[in-house]
């Protein structure tokens, strides 16, 4: 019996271990991830109710730009959409002629003109499962159809990524189709421009402050280049600094009560904080060493940015404000010039001089991880970061013109704010 | 009288036999139900619980297709194999271990084939489990924006793949379905650990025979994004000759 036993669980370990396992079909696992496309989305003509006069293809036009320009999209052609004259409510439209040309999302738009009032719904759908994402209502005149355009494309942007948009931010730039050179501002896709200074003469460096409402910059009117600041509200302007020698290079402390500008008056181009409301000289940061230039503001105020030549070349150079200490940035190349914090504080873009060029370039305030923005696309500078960080507006002669264009952080998509334009150059972005 | 001896221990061997070979078919028989029962229930492409189990495991069936860890002797090229002894015509495998022959015991199942089997498999297993460590290590880097790994496959270099041939492969159909995968960034970003697998079933040429969501990721917007990736997906290269089966099933596995 014992035997019987134990021949049995033989039978059955052995069974269990060496039995031909069936027939296996090769198996693979793999790992498929987003990696950082664009979402594909549609944007379908605005469909009208009642008389809907030009308002309609500006509508159209700004907003399928706006969402272009975020990088966030590859906005399909409308010439490729099967449905043309489509409803925008849910359920009265075709799912399907929306797969088939390859969209992940669509922005459907409704617009109604009516006593004078421009009434635009936006709608947004996500196209695999067909649900609505979201619905906004925006009023205005028909003369702000512009505006009303760049909230529809805030919210398209906002219910897709989660994230706010710059489409109601400006741009302040310098300007030279009038012959001479002038700052401007304008919406941030270049649109809506509007002159700042129309003296005549070279106006240079535009500067915000921290609220929007003053504007800084260097003009040459009195034939020295001398530091004013305007009101943009009330129009005022006054003389920040005009001392003897150059005067430039304003930038705005994070709370808007000092400036930091560059002053020649001792020789040498320095570094110095003068007060804000008055021009009053609060402390001078660099001495000799050659020409330090270009300051610009961490956003907690504590450190400094510039450019300076005391190694040599032009290098960057970061200044504790509470040590007074220098420590350099930059180790590559032998030229690098206007750099400016980003909103987060620490990544500094600026300008370096390679053998292809100026190029836009980022780097750690650790003085690591440099990156390029852009690359062989003629002469790139005067980066400016957009408010919330994820985007540079620099100027590039990338078309044989100076023109202003737009880039995400990383440089992966990048687009033209004034296209077909010249002399653009200097774009400072707003809040 | 040795051998009248012997007779009566032949014979207190015969139920203990007859015991095991019942036994044997028995639970062989049992086996077969509870895997027939399995495969009818399991409907789909891959049973839940095999699929993470397959990770980048690749399971070659035809064992001449195997590289170089074959345990004979390799023959040089340009000359015929020995002729003696004689091997037996291959029937499954050209790999298996050659067992000297040995007597057996009058009515005993040979268990050569099954010893071979099962010699191979952990041959086999131990390769691809190199294989799939390799792997591994490309898929995760892969997904790192500041990776080399596609420099390293292509050049052979430090960091290339115990086999680049698979990791290149591998690359390729990951592209094919990365292409056409767009969720939407704010089901992404509120979902940071989401990931939704769909099984597609290839031929040996690469093109797609079937596709199902094995493993949905409970959003509906993230598992439709992904089904309509695998949707646009039609043909993939082929994998790699000396891996490829009649059938592949690919578990595709969406995530972030």
């Amino acid at each position: 019996m014992r035997r019987i036993v134990l021949a049995l669980a033989a039978t059955l370990v052995f069974t269990s271990v060496v039995a031909p396992q069936p027939a296996e079909a090769a198996s693979f696992l793999i790992n498929v991830n987003p990696g950082g496309k664009e979402l594909p989305l549609a944007t379908p003509a605005p469909m009208h109710v009642g008389e809907v006069g030009e308002s309609s293809d500006i509508i159209w036009s700004t907003l399928q730009r706006d969402l272009e320009m975020s990088g966030y999209f590859t906005m399909i052609d409308p010439a490729a959409y099967i449905e043309k004259n489509g409803d925008v409510e849910p359920g009265s439209f075709q799912l399907s002629d929306w797969r088939v040309v390859g969209a992940a999302a669509i922005a459907k738009t409704r617009l109604t003109e009516t006593d004078g009032q421009l009434i635009g719904d936006v709608f947004v759908y996500d196209v695999g499962t067909g649900d609505k994402i979201a619905g906004k209502r925006f009023t205005g005149t028909p003369q702000e159809a512009r505006r009303i355009a760049h909230k529809m494309a805030d919210a398209v942007l906002n219910a897709l990524t989660g994230q706010s948009s710059f489409f109601g931010t400006r741009v302040a730039a310098v300007g030279s189709k009038s012959g001479n050179k002038e700052v401007y501002v304008m919406d941030f896709d270049g649109h809506g421009k509007r002159a700042v200074t129309r003296n005549g003469s070279i106006n240079l460096s535009p500067a915000w402050s921290p609220d929007g409402q003053h504007m800084a910059w260097t003009s040459y009117k009195r034939n020295n280049p001398d530091l004013y600041v305007k009101n943009l509200g009330t129009g005022q302007t006054r003389t920040l600094s005009a001392r003897e020698g150059i005067n430039t290079g304003a930038a705005f402390s994070p709370d808007g009560t000092k400036v930091a500008i560059t002053r020649s008056t001792d020789g040498d181009a320095d570094v110095y904080i003068v007060e804000a409301k008055t021009g009053k000289q609060l402390q001078r940061l660099t001495t000799g060493g050659g020409i330090d230039v270009s300051p610009a503001w961490s956003p907690d105020g504590t450190q400094l940015v510039f450019s300076s030549e005391r190694s040599g070349g032009s290098q960057i150079f970061m200044l504790d404000l509470g040590s007074g200490k220098a420590r350099r940035l930059t180790h590559h190349g032998d030229f690098n010039f206007d750099p400016v914090f980003n909103p987060a504080g620490d990544r500094v873009a600026f300008v370096g001089r390679s053998d292809s060029g100026f190029n836009i370039f980022t780097v750690g305030v650790d003085g690591k991880s440099m990156r390029p923005v852009t690359q062989d696309q003629g002469d790139n500078e005067d980066p400016s970061w957009s408010p919330d960080g994820r985007y540079l507006m620099f100027s590039s002669t990338r078309n044989g013109r100076s023109e202003i264009w737009l880039s995400t952080a990383d440089g992966r998509h990048q687009s033209p704010v004034t296209p077909g334009e010249s002399g653009w150059t200097q774009p400072t972005w707003g809040p | 009288m040795q051998r009248s001896a012997l007779i009566p221990e032949r014979q207190s061997l015969i139920l203990p036999f007859m015991a095991a070979v019942v036994g044997h078919v028995g639970v062989a028989l049992f086996l077969g139900l509870l895997m027939l029962l399995a495969g009818l229930r399991r409907g789909p492409i891959l049973d839940p619980n095999d699929i993470m189990e397959v990770s980048m495991v690749v399971l070659p069936k035809t064992e001449s297709r195997m590289p170089e860890r074959a345990t004979r002797a390799p023959v040089p090229s340009g000359e015929e194999a020995p002729t003696a002894p004689q091997p037996k015509p291959p029937v499954e495998s050209d790999l298996a271990v050659v067992q000297p022959d040995a007597p057996k015991a009058e009515g005993t199942p040979d268990q050569s084939d099954r010893r071979a089997d099962l010699m191979r498999d952990l041959r086999r297993k131990q390769l691809l489990a190199d294989a799939a460590a390799e792997i591994g290590a490309v898929d995760r880097e892969a997904s790192d924006p500041d990776s080399t790994t596609d420099q390293a496959v292509n050049t052979g270099g430090a960091g290339a793949a115990a086999d680049p041939e698979l990791a290149l492969w591998v690359q390729k159909v990951r592209e094919k379905f990365m292409a056409n995968f767009h969720p939407l960034p704010t089901i992404v970003s509120a979902n940071p650990n989401i990931e939704a697998t769909v099984a597609v079933r290839i031929d040996e040429a690469g093109n797609v025979l079937s596709r199902s969501m094995h493993k949905a990721s409970g959003n509906p917007s993230y598992d439709a994004a992904a089904e309509r990736a695998a949707d646009a997906v039609t043909q993939v290269p082929p994998p790699p000759e000396k891996y490829r089966d009649t059938e592949h099933t690919l578990a595709i596995r969406f995530s972030q």
